[in-house]
């Protein structure tokens, strides 16, 4: 459902350059259809779902970060809001595996985290939401969170935007003209 | 038993305690009981389900075979370096190399990983609809910067278009007598057509590894999304061939900046070559507007460049009444006007205020505690207020 919401989207043309124009370019529709499902998300319009006041875990993300601890291994993934794992690490699979001297120590969860960091940086994901708080989750998986952040990736989304209105007391800028 | 407690008095107030809440004589149950009710998941899992006929909408596997090793002797290898590990001390930190790791990856579960990145960004689905593959061969797409360092491709990573001006470097694994394509398309940027792709590059009959002794049917053209239109997506897909293909169809010449002839449909084309080819390799980035490209679009492309913003839906207002109850005029009918207007009106208050030749007035440290007009309408004042403490609309006077 909020994937069809999101991919029905428009961009309407409003202002154009003029310049020395040639004739053969210059027809193109008023609409853009972006189908990119990533897009909306990383411009901060997508919608963002809220979750219930009774969840144990909020559910206000897009991407968010998981950590799996066994007794033998460790692991960590991405998973998007509508339920998807997006990429993962862990110490079952044979690359990680066969540097370690044992898969569940401290250096397999740091490794985890680093090479996870690697893998979301490579998939175009800079930011995730985590819902561990530092101080009350065991030395192991803040040091797996420590590495996911030092890798470049930072452990909080921002916020959605909601459109601007004229006569709101807000000024905001539009995420759609904002360029790193 | 029941019926005897029944018949009397304390018996019924017993009996109404006992019953679930739903039972009482002054509570309704709506709908069905909790226990046989379904959860809202599976209400809309159903509704999706029911809206995708799994007899018509099922995925096809239009990929390479997976050759998978025997079982055993992988087996073996691995023990082997395990065991060969136990007796050393563990490797610290800065041993454990990530390029290694990656590396290793590559061979072992990568083709899975970026089949599951490539669903998220609905790459399959755009391209080639109801069917996908499992990426079997690695690429490394390298784009060279000026200053030489290189800009690798991966899968959904962020290069800007300055920094793909010119092709990349493709490297792969091929066998010197196999021939291959690979295509470079655009599902987002098409500007003329709705469902329709810009095709980017075509390399056709590469033999071996060596994309230079391909022929070029398309030639490279740098990725140019539109300022507004956020982050778009190129997608390398490296086909394998069955024999040598006549490409002649798809042939453009060599600088081909008309952008009507680069459109591409890559089901249209997989429909069509389907016996003779097979993908096997895929890669993608996702790319923004940039400066660089208002030079590129008024001196290459030879055209306007064309500049798109998000389109909100329109915001729910009650409609409008001759005489609204209880609401202050001037900010009841502002609700209503159009805001281009408005802000053309406030555009042109600025420019009489600002003048280009003279240094900016500097602004008052406590800007409501300068005298007001008190024969002014209050609702006069209250706007000046707004306007001294810049809220709103009035942000940029």
């Amino acid at each position: 459902m909020w994937e069809a919401r999101i991919r029905h989207i428009s961009f309407i043309s409003q202002r154009t350059y003029s310049s020395n124009i040639g004739e053969v370019n210059n027809s193109f529709l008023p609409f853009i259809y972006n189908r990119n499902p990533r897009n909306l998300e990383r411009l901060r319009i997508a919608p963002k779902p809220m979750g219930y006041a009774l969840d144990d875990k909020p559910m206000n993300y897009w991407h968010r970060v998981v950590v799996v601890q066994s007794n033998k291994h460790v692991g960590a993934y991405i998973e998007h809001f509508s339920g998807k794992t997006v990429i993962s690490a862990s110490t079952k699979e044979w690359a990680i595996k066969q540097f370690l001297r044992s898969t569940s120590d401290t250096q397999a969860a740091a490794t985890v985290g680093k090479v996870l960091a690697q893998r979301c940086l490579e998939c175009g994901l800079l930011e995730v939401h985590s819902n561990y708080d530092m101080n009350l989750v065991s030395p192991k998986v803040s040091l797996l969170l420590k590495n996911i952040e030092e890798g470049g990736i930072s452990l909080s989304e921002p916020e959605q935007f909601l459109p601007h209105r004229h006569w709101s007391r807000e000024a905001k800028e539009n995420p759609t003209q904002i360029y790193e | 038993m029941s019926l005897l407690i029944n018949q009397g008095k304390l018996g019924r107030s017993l009996l109404l305690l006992t019953q679930p809440l739903f039972l009482q004589p002054n509570r309704e149950l709506r709908g069905k009981a909790p226990d046989v009710a379904r959860s809202l998941k599976q209400r809309l899992d159903e509704i999706s389900r029911a809206e995708r006929d799994p007899n018509l909408h099922f995925k096809v596997n239009i990929g390479l075979p997976h050759l998978k090793p025997s079982r055993g002797a992988e087996y073996s290898c691995r023990q082997k370096i395990l065991q060969s590990r136990k007796g050393l001390q563990s490797l610290s930190n800065e041993q454990i190399s990530l390029e290694e790791i990656r590396k290793e990856w590559l061979k072992t579960s990568a083709p899975f990983h970026i089949k599951s990145v490539a669903e998220h960004y609905n790459i399959f689905e755009d391209l080639f609809g109801e069917a996908f593959f499992v990426p079997r061969i690695p690429l490394s797409i390298k784009y060279e910067q000026p200053d030489g360092s290189n800009l690798p491709v991966y899968f959904g990573n962020q290069i800007k278009p300055k920094e793909a001006a010119v092709a990349p470097s493709v490297v792969f694994e091929g066998d010197p007598s196999s021939l291959w394509s690979l295509v470079l398309t655009n599902p987002d940027g098409h500007l003329g057509e709705k469902d329709a792709e810009c095709l980017h590059w075509f390399i056709g009959n590469i033999p071996g590894n060596d994309i230079k002794k391909g022929e070029e049917i398309v030639s490279y053209l740098q990725p140019f999304p539109p300022r507004g239109t956020g982050s778009q997506r190129l997608v390398f897909i490296l086909y394998k061939q069955e024999k040598l293909i006549d490409f002649s169809s798809y042939r453009k010449s060599a600088p081909c900046l008309e952008l009507a002839n680069r459109t591409f449909h890559m089901k249209k084309f997989y429909k069509e070559m389907q016996d003779f080819i097979t993908p096997a390799g895929l890669s993608f980035f996702q790319s923004d507007w940039d400066d660089s490209l208002t030079e590129f679009f008024h001196k290459k492309l030879n055209m306007q460049e064309p500049i798109y913003d998000f389109d909100f839906p329109e915001p729910y207002r009650r409609p409008p009444v001759w005489f609204p109850k209880k609401a202050p005029f001037n900010l009841y009918l502002d609700k209503h006007r159009d805001p281009k207007q408005i802000s053309k009106e406030l555009l042109l208050k600025r420019m009489k205020t600002v003048d280009p030749f003279e240094p900016k007035k500097p602004e008052p440290k406590y800007p409501n505690a300068l005298p007001e007009d008190n024969k002014l309408p209050s609702w006069v004042r209250v706007e000046i207020r707004k306007q001294r403490l810049k809220w709103g609309r009035y942000s940029d006077m």
